[in-house]
């Protein structure tokens, strides 16, 4: 049997970023007798996409993070009263989310599935949140001269962090999840 | 061993393998500090064992509370001096020096004390030893020949022939195998420098055991250390090798001139002691042998340490035989406790350890940095790609692993390594930016712009013309602190509540509306109506009939200590128990809280208007406050069915607008004075508000609205006219609780002034002391020597400028606090005068 065919499939798998693809080709390619330096090679390769599977995706990660950043850093610049709570709302927990969403969406490794990427989304958008909802929460209350001795207050702050840090990864995961996969080139 | 004795023109210094022993020129001050701590305390121990009282007296005092049989004969007396300053140096100051001090204070106390001074071979903490009263016996053990032999020859000038004194037993020796039958009162580690572990066991905690061993329990032992500035870590090693012997360490550190030329840094002793050795027993040490360079009442103060300092010294190990640790100390400073991430290249430089004593830090350094700028100016993928370029000559294994390698410095050397390591930089940049935008729009998150708002009384008078409202300050966020505006209830009869939160005792207020009627009642004494004095007798009845009941007042709000918003929007002054003042519509009421209204009194209407800034300020202070609040309920309003905390931040924004309105209403009510009402209070008058003061004929005087005065002389109020009337006991009353309540603040403020004075005092005595010392410096060694200026190192001529400019300070804020004392017992003489008056009149 003839090795070739599968060994050129292997590499345009890899070509591709699909790694599961590859190493069927390349397990076919062995059964067949390929050469084994090109299949040492291969191998190398898989192992290589494999280790760097997750960094595929790591400058749509900062892209993502960078427009969060930015948006948040809008939004900070009044209080949410300021926004009127309803605007205030919608920006921080759809729209940034979302945009957050969709950037990680197009950047997304083609074999990610869509509970790999909900779970990227949530654990983005929620950091994301977390950091400025954390930052504001604590900034305003050390303003509050009389929440120095309210022992509530550190409780308030977790619980509205937490509260708003899973609102936001939750848009940020579905967004990410539900837009359209990207094809595999 | 090498031992050189160099010889210079003003004195002579010791050597010994490089290290330097003693400078001639300072080294009085190295041997007194030595010896005379250690004997002293010993001596002390002696007479007065610890656990009796040593406090309060110096080494004379105590010396001379000893009974006459205790005290042996001594061959000669010479009157103790507790302390000197610096004698001249050179040959000719040390010789006149000898010449002072060879007739030798032999007063000798009850105890005797036995002396072992290990290495001191030169003779010199021999010499300290010797002159000291009730030495009987001093062995001196040193190991080099060659240094006894200086001692007794070229040094024997220099020692006072301490050697040859009958009293001392000199043994060629090593320390380290020293025994004796008989304990010692006094040990004196005197040895030198360690260049190896094995001198380095002098230093350690089996040494400093068989020094235990010879100690009696209340003998005192002192070792010379190293430097804790130069070697921190050795230093407190020392200290923790003397501690694990079962010693009480007491270290303290001495700057020696010479030593810190050659760069050794402050230098440190370390007591010790079998029995607990404390810092107080320092505070109180005096010398009872005159000093030559050495103030024996001041070395405690080297002998306070950081806590930071002493925190570091729980990490490092003692010095053991089985362990030594005390040379790579020495050599590598901070090499102990080094934890954390890996270290960078400066850092690793900095980690080699240096193995030989003649190897400097430096030397080292250069050589790695050499080493590192190599590694560092290598390209690495650009080595690759050259090395791929060659690949043709290479194998295809090995061309297969650099095109791995390629792979890896491109992806792993590129823009970042990691997902976390990237997340961890741009949270940090997220924070960063977030800050910048509240830096941009402060509003929103941060309060700048505080000047303070004090809760200081008013001033002395109570509510003088120049007193200073505190509130006038910017607004600011973050001072509501205290809980009165969180409970449902704020001001009325759970008592008023100020700016910062803090609820005041109730007080009700009765008084009848100023404005009732337009006119004043003196009680009995008749009627003041308009501004005129008199009325006929019917016009008094008609108007007292006029006059509504009073009523009564709660204070909602304290804007200052004395100046109270009422819950109607008045604005009222406390004076006293009993007398008040209204500011209302521009003018000013003194009030009777008993008899109503007593008399319009003048307004200044800078002072109105200072009151109107207090009240707006503390207006915009609610009004920030209330705006933050509000913030955060924006963020967690929809938590409050679940914290207490949120509901009650929710009824602190409800009573923070409510203050809000009280305050615009009282800063309307106030009103302003007709423009142009200013008064001028008589020079060295003692006021006792605004428009009342005592003159010095003891008279009370009252400025009146338009500009004419009353007198309350004795029993009479005399007006304008010099018509006499019979003073209102209302008004007589008023006037003795407004005495009082002054007096008693007079009393603090002058117990202030005596604490003042005091400290001001001592400040100065203090630093006349440092001046003198800083100018013995400069004209010793020239202005330009440096020397310790509090934690700086400066010139000694900056160190003398300094310290008399800080002399003329102090001096100006002691003669301002003298005269400020003057100025209140004149003031509380009058009082006195008035009040007495007064009673005598009550009583008649």
């Amino acid at each position: 049997m003839d090795p070739e065919p599968d060994i050129l499939k292997a590499r345009q798998a890899l070509d591709q970023g699909l790694i599961s693809s590859a190493k069927q080709h390349l397990t076919a390619a062995k059964m067949e007798g390929a050469d084994p330096q090109a299949l040492r090679e291969l191998e190398w390769k898989v192992q290589y996409a494999e280790q760097h599977k997750h960094s595929h995706s790591h400058k749509f990660t900062v892209i993502a993070l960078a427009v969060a950043a930015v948006g948040y850093f809008v939004l900070s610049f009044q209080s949410p009263g300021q926004w009127t709570q309803i605007g205030w709302g919608i920006i921080a927990f759809l729209i940034i989310p979302a945009i957050q969403g969709v950037i990680l969406a197009l950047g997304a490794h083609p074999e990610y599935d869509r509970t790999q990427r909900f779970k990227n989304g949530l654990g983005l958008g929620a950091a994301m949140m977390a950091a400025y909802t954390l930052f504001n929460l604590l900034i305003v209350s050390s303003k509050i001269g009389t929440h120095k001795t309210e022992p509530d207050v550190p409780t308030v702050v977790l619980l509205v962090t937490a509260v708003y840090s899973l609102a936001a990864g939750l848009v940020c995961g579905l967004v990410s999840a539900m837009f359209p996969k990207k094809e595999a080139a | 061993m090498s031992t050189i004795l160099t010889k210079r023109g003003d004195g002579v210094a010791l050597f010994i393998d490089g290290y330097l022993q003693f400078d001639s020129r300072d080294e009085a001050l190295y041997h007194e500090s030595l010896a005379l701590p250690a004997l002293e305390l010993a001596r002390r121990r002696l007479s007065y064992p610890p656990g009796t009282s040593m406090e309060g007296g110096t080494g004379i005092r105590q010396t001379q509370n000893l009974k006459s049989t205790d005290i042996q004969s001594a061959s000669e007396h010479v009157e103790l001096q507790t302390y000197t300053t610096p004698l001249p140096r050179g040959e000719a100051g040390e010789s006149a020096n000898r010449e002072r001090l060879e007739p030798q204070a032999l007063e000798k106390c009850s105890g005797q004390l036995r002396i072992l001074i290990c290495g001191g071979g030169d003779g010199l903490a021999l010499r300290e030893c010797l002159r000291f009263p009730g030495v009987t016996h001093v062995d001196l053990v040193d190991l080099s020949e060659e240094v006894l032999s200086l001692a007794r020859n070229e040094l024997a000038d220099l020692n006072d022939h301490s050697l040859e004194d009958k009293r001392v037993k000199v043994h060629l020796a090593n320390a380290w195998d020293w025994q004796s039958e008989e304990p010692y009162d006094v040990v004196l580690c005197d040895f030198t420098f360690p260049s190896s572990d094995e001198e380095a066991k002098l230093l350690s905690k089996e040494w400093f055991s068989k020094v235990h061993g010879l100690l009696t329990p209340n003998g005192v032992a002192c070792i010379n250390a190293v430097s804790p500035q130069k070697t921190p870590e050795a230093f407190w090693c020392v200290v923790n090798s003397i501690r694990a012997a079962r010693m009480n360490p007491l270290p303290m550190r001495i700057c020696i001139p010479s030593f810190r030329e050659l760069g050794y840094g402050v230098w440190g002793f370390v007591l010790a002691s079998p029995n607990p050795l404390r810092l107080s027993e320092l505070r109180v040490l005096e010398s009872p042998v005159e000093t030559r360079q050495a103030d024996i009442s001041k070395l405690w103060r080297g002998a306070r340490f950081a806590r930071a300092e002493r925190l570091k010294a729980r990490s490092i190990p003692p010095n053991t035989c089985n362990a030594p640790v005390l040379m790579q100390l020495l050599l590598n400073p901070e090499s102990v406790g080094q934890e954390g991430p890996l270290p960078d290249i400066e850092d690793l430089i900095n980690a080699i350890p240096i193995q030989h004593p003649s190897h400097t830090r430096e030397m080292i350094q250069t050589l790695a940095e050499q080493v590192a700028g190599t590694l560092k100016s290598i390209d690495l993928r650009r080595l690759v790609d050259e090395i791929l370029a060659l690949g043709h000559r290479l194998s295809d294994r090995l061309r297969f692993e650099i095109e791995k390698l390629k792979e890896f410095l491109r992806t792993n050397f590129s823009l970042g390594s990691s997902w976390r390591e990237w997340s961890t930089k741009l949270f940090a940049t997220l924070i960063i930016v977030l800050t910048l935008a509240n830096s941009l729009a402060p509003e929103n998150a941060f309060a700048k712009g505080h000047a303070g708002l004090g809760h200081s009384s008013m001033s002395r008078g109570s509510f003088s013309r120049t007193g200073e409202f505190s509130h006038v300050a910017a607004p600011q966020v973050g001072t509501v602190t205290g809980t009165g505006f969180r409970s449902s209830t704020f001001g009325g009869r759970n008592g008023p509540v100020d700016i910062y939160g803090y609820r005041y005792a109730p007080r009700v207020y009765s008084y009848i509306d100023p404005y009732y009627g337009g006119g004043y009642y003196y009680g009995n004494g008749g009627y003041y109506g308009g501004y005129g004095y008199g009325g006929s007798q019917n016009q008094q009845q008609q108007q007292q009939q006029q006059q509504p009941p009073m009523q009564s007042h709660d204070p909602a709000f304290v804007a200052d200590d004395d100046m109270m918003v009422m819950d109607n929007g008045d604005v009222v002054v406390t004076l006293s128990d009993d007398a008040f003042l209204v500011a209302k519509k521009g003018t000013m009421t003194l009030m009777s809280q008993k008899a109503g209204p007593l008399m319009p009194v003048a307004t200044d209407s800078a002072m109105f208007q200072r009151m109107s800034l207090s009240l707006e300020g503390q207006r915009l202070t609610a009004q920030l406050e209330a705006k933050s609040r509000e913030e955060w309920l924006q963020w967690t309003g929809w938590t409050a069915s679940m914290f207490s905390s949120v509901r009650e931040d929710r009824l602190e924004v409800k009573n923070l607008k409510e203050l809000q309105t009280r305050l615009e209403t009282a800063i309307s009510g106030m009103g302003a004075p007709a423009s142009g009402a200013a008064i001028t209070p008589d020079k060295d008058a003692t006021e006792l508000f605004v428009g009342a003061y005592i003159l010095n004929n003891n008279t009370v005087v009252f400025d009146q609205p338009d500009g004419k005065r009353l007198t309350l002389n004795g029993d009479n109020l005399i007006d304008a006219t010099g018509a006499t009337h019979k003073a209102p006991t209302a008004l007589k009353q008023a006037v003795v609780s407004i005495i009082n309540k002054l007096a008693k603040e007079i009393n603090g403020d002058m117990a202030s002034y005596d604490s003042d004075i005091r400290q001001d005092q001592s400040d100065l005595n203090s630093s006349h002391s440092d001046l003198q010392q800083y100018q013995y410096y400069a004209s010793t060694y020239g202005g330009g020597y440096q020397v310790d200026y509090g934690t700086d190192e400066i010139s000694a001529d900056d160190a003398v400028s300094r310290t008399q400019a800080d002399i003329d300070s102090l001096t100006k804020d002691s003669d301002e606090a003298l005269g400020a004392k003057t100025k209140a017992q004149q003031d509380l003489v009058r009082m006195q005068t008035v009040l007495k008056d007064i009673s005598d009149w009550s009583t008649t």
